[in-house]
């Protein structure tokens, strides 16, 4: 019998405490309602942060690992995937995946929104980039994001801090971009330049992706979490929710969830339950809150929860110059980007397309791991300083991101044979690289390489296809108008369950073509405001 | 955790793997010049005591073969395990001063990621008059 803690009775209850729970529980307390977090995992412990100092890569795969299957922290859970070609790649913990992110700061695109209607391919969204513009200027504030405001191929993007350097790799590729009459823009990252929002400029030490020594890179543990917490918002770690109960209408009376360092069962009543838990910890626990008539899991009448999982595969190609370029540091982050192949062609045997951005190549030790240089290009031995040579400090990178479109058999499943430390279900991944992803990766390594040798490259290197690249998980528990062809609606509602709301990357009808946290915390705003505007109407279980 | 995780005679075997990977060059330590069983693994085990799983399990799979073949039967092998050595290697190698300036890498002082955006007007102007805009939807 799950015992209920008085203080867990809230208005609002948000399971997850990434980017798309901490602004939905900022919205949420900002309008006086009283919300309390549950998050599976802890803090990060920032003693640990030592970017300044030359053992940080020696410490980065122990303190910062993002591959789940090769990291053993509080809050993680068993995930299978040997059945997928590309491994999942978050954390659990406060701040969630913002902890180990690129910070790359890409809205989508306004045909993001209309894939059915301009292509004939997925679907298109129940909303539009013009419903999510207040919310994508809102987000950026709070997430530090800096850059250039003016790409023309965002509208309204007019308020962002001080670009990072676009350093000297950058401006070599940037006149090549020019020269071949190629789209590109200085890169937006929620990597403050400047003192905002409690964040400090970031000093580029090296290009260092994890455990920000300067409290530049926004993560919602330093963005969000601290003010929330100071203004009486209820964060509760190491809570793995295990369950969403419901009452005998169908409506959520809160989260039943276990105190992982007391092991005792709990239940956290609230009046709308919000799950943030990601394209894969989401999935998981809708289907683990079986009850009888509902052994598929709940808000899954349409059958789709943990279907069209999307992946987004990706590429590298680096280009080697024959001059210094400082490349050992700059923001990771990307210092630019390009939009130029992210429409669909005629002329191209695939559909959507590809959103660049351009990063350093790194420190001495970050050169000298495997990926992206490859088996074929030989470091060590009585080549090592001569290659090396090449490499460091004369190297740039273009990574590339592919819209990866929807497929049912790719999926998220619970794996009973593996449960957790409270006996929850760990998950097993099902995900195979669409012929059309292939087809893109192709020919978008072909045209990051021509960028490349026009801006001077002498010799490029198209990386190995890594597994561990699954960055962006989407697509999970869809959003739609129809109920029988989604889980939830505009607002991120589940069409099954009225106060039950789903606000992270799992709503995703279609995965768009660049990196998603921008869209999934605009999307958290979108929907908080909603709530927000009709909590008098709103249904609660009784 | 210190050096005394690796017996002398495992050290003498870390030398002799780290400099077929990194062996010396004009102007270049080798590994063990450089410290890779001595000072350096010091302090790389103060930063991460379990890299010495690592160093334990490739010095115990190579045993007393010679190196240069040791290391390519790893890496036929278990190529993770070949992969994670030859990167611990090169972490610790460059934990060491004269390393680092030998190569060119001023170390991780900062220097202030901002820019002007004026700095980048005549970059960004050939974008602004191309003509590029949002697809219409």
């Amino acid at each position: 019998m799950a015992e209920t803690l008085k203080p867990i009775d809230c208005d609002v209850l948000v399971v997850g405490s990434g980017p798309s729970g901490a602004v939905f529980a900022k919205r949420a307390a900002e309008a006086g309602m009283r919300v309390v977090c549950l998050e599976q995992g802890d803090w990060v412990d920032y003693s640990k942060a030592i970017s300044d100092k030359p053992g940080f890569e020696l410490t980065a795969s122990r303190d910062w690992q993002y591959v789940p299957t090769k990291r053993e922290k509080s809050g993680d859970y068993p995930i299978a995937v040997e059945d997928s070609d590309i491994i999942p790649l978050y954390w659990n913990g406060v701040g969630g995946s913002s902890i180990s992110w690129a910070a790359n700061w890409m809205r989508n695109l306004p045909s993001d929104f209309r894939v059915r209607t301009l292509d004939g391919v997925a679907d298109d969204w129940p909303i539009s980039y013009e419903d999510l513009m207040p919310h994508y200027a809102r987000t950026e504030r709070e997430f530090v994001v800096s850059g250039v405001a003016g790409d023309p191929m965002y509208p309204g993007q007019d308020e962002l801090l001080p670009p990072v350097d676009l350093t000297r790799a950058g401006r070599l590729v940037a006149a090549a971009q020019n020269r071949l009459g190629w789209h590109w823009w200085p890169g937006t990252n929620a990597i403050a330049t400047v003192p905002r929002n409690g964040m400090e400029p970031c000093q580029q030490r090296t290009a260092c992706m994890w455990g920000c020594v300067e409290k530049a890179k926004a993560s919602t543990d330093r963005t969000h979490w601290p003010a929330l917490i100071s203004q009486g918002v209820r964060l509760v770690t190491n809570a793995r929710v295990i369950r969403i109960e419901l009452d005998r209408q169908g409506l959520a009376r809160g989260a039943v969830y276990i105190d992982r360092t007391t092991g005792r069962e709990h239940l956290a009543k609230a009046a709308i339950v919000v799950i943030a838990a990601n394209g894969i910890g989401t999935p998981r626990l809708l289907l683990s809150s079986r009850v009888p008539g509902k052994e598929d899991g709940i808000a899954n009448s349409s059958g789709l929860v943990g279907k069209r999982l999307m992946l987004h595969p990706t590429a590298a190609v680096v280009g080697l110059f024959d001059q210094p370029l400082e490349s050992y540091r700059g923001a990771w982050g990307q210092v630019a980007y390009t939009l130029q192949f992210y429409e669909t062609s005629k002329d191209r045997d695939f559909v959507r397309g590809s959103k660049w951005s351009l990063q350093p190549t790194g420190s001495p030790a970050q050169i000298a791991r495997r990926w992206p240089w490859g088996d074929e290009n030989q470091l060590w031995g009585e080549t090592f300083h001569e290659e090396f040579a090449r490499r460091f400090g004369r190297s740039v990178s273009w990574g590339i991101i592919c819209e990866d479109l929807p497929d049912t058999e790719n999926r998220v499943e619970l794996d009973e044979a593996a449960p957790d430390d409270t006996g929850m279900p760990g998950v097993e991944i099902h995900y195979k690289t669409g012929e059309n992803s292939r087809r893109m990766l192709k020919f978008m390594a072909e045209r990051a390489r021509e960028s490349l040798i026009e801006a001077g490259a002498y010799r490029t290197v198209t990386a190995p296809q890594s597994r561990e690249s699954g960055w962006h998980i989407l697509g999970t528990a869809k959003m739609g108008d129809d109920p029988k062809d989604s889980v939830v609606d505009r607002y991120g509602r589940a069409h099954d369950v009225a106060n039950l709301f789903i606000v992270d990357g799992s709503v995703w009808p279609t995965s768009a073509g660049v990196n998603p946290t921008a869209t999934i915390a605009a999307f958290a705003s979108w929907s908080a405001a909603h709530v927000v505007a009709n909590r008098a109407s709103q249904r609660m279980a009784s | 955790m210190s050096t005394e995780s690796l017996t002398q005679a495992e050290r003498s075997r870390l030398e002799g793997l780290s400099d077929t990977l990194i062996p010396p060059a004009p102007g270049h330590l080798s590994a063990s010049e450089a410290g890779i069983s001595g000072v350096l693994l010091e302090q790389a085990l103060a930063y991460a005591p379990g890299l010495v799983t690592v160093l334990h399990k490739v010095i115990a799979a190579v045993g007393d073969a010679p190196p240069r073949p040791a290391l390519l039967t790893l890496k036929a092998a278990d190529p993770a395990t070949y992969d994670t050595f030859c990167e611990t290697i090169a972490a610790i190698y460059f934990l060491s001063p004269d390393v680092r300036a030998a190569v060119g890498f001023p170390g991780r002082e900062p220097k202030p990621a901002r820019v002007d955006v004026a700095d980048l007007e005549d970059l960004l102007m050939p974008v602004l008059e191309a003509g590029f805009a949002p697809r219409a939807i």
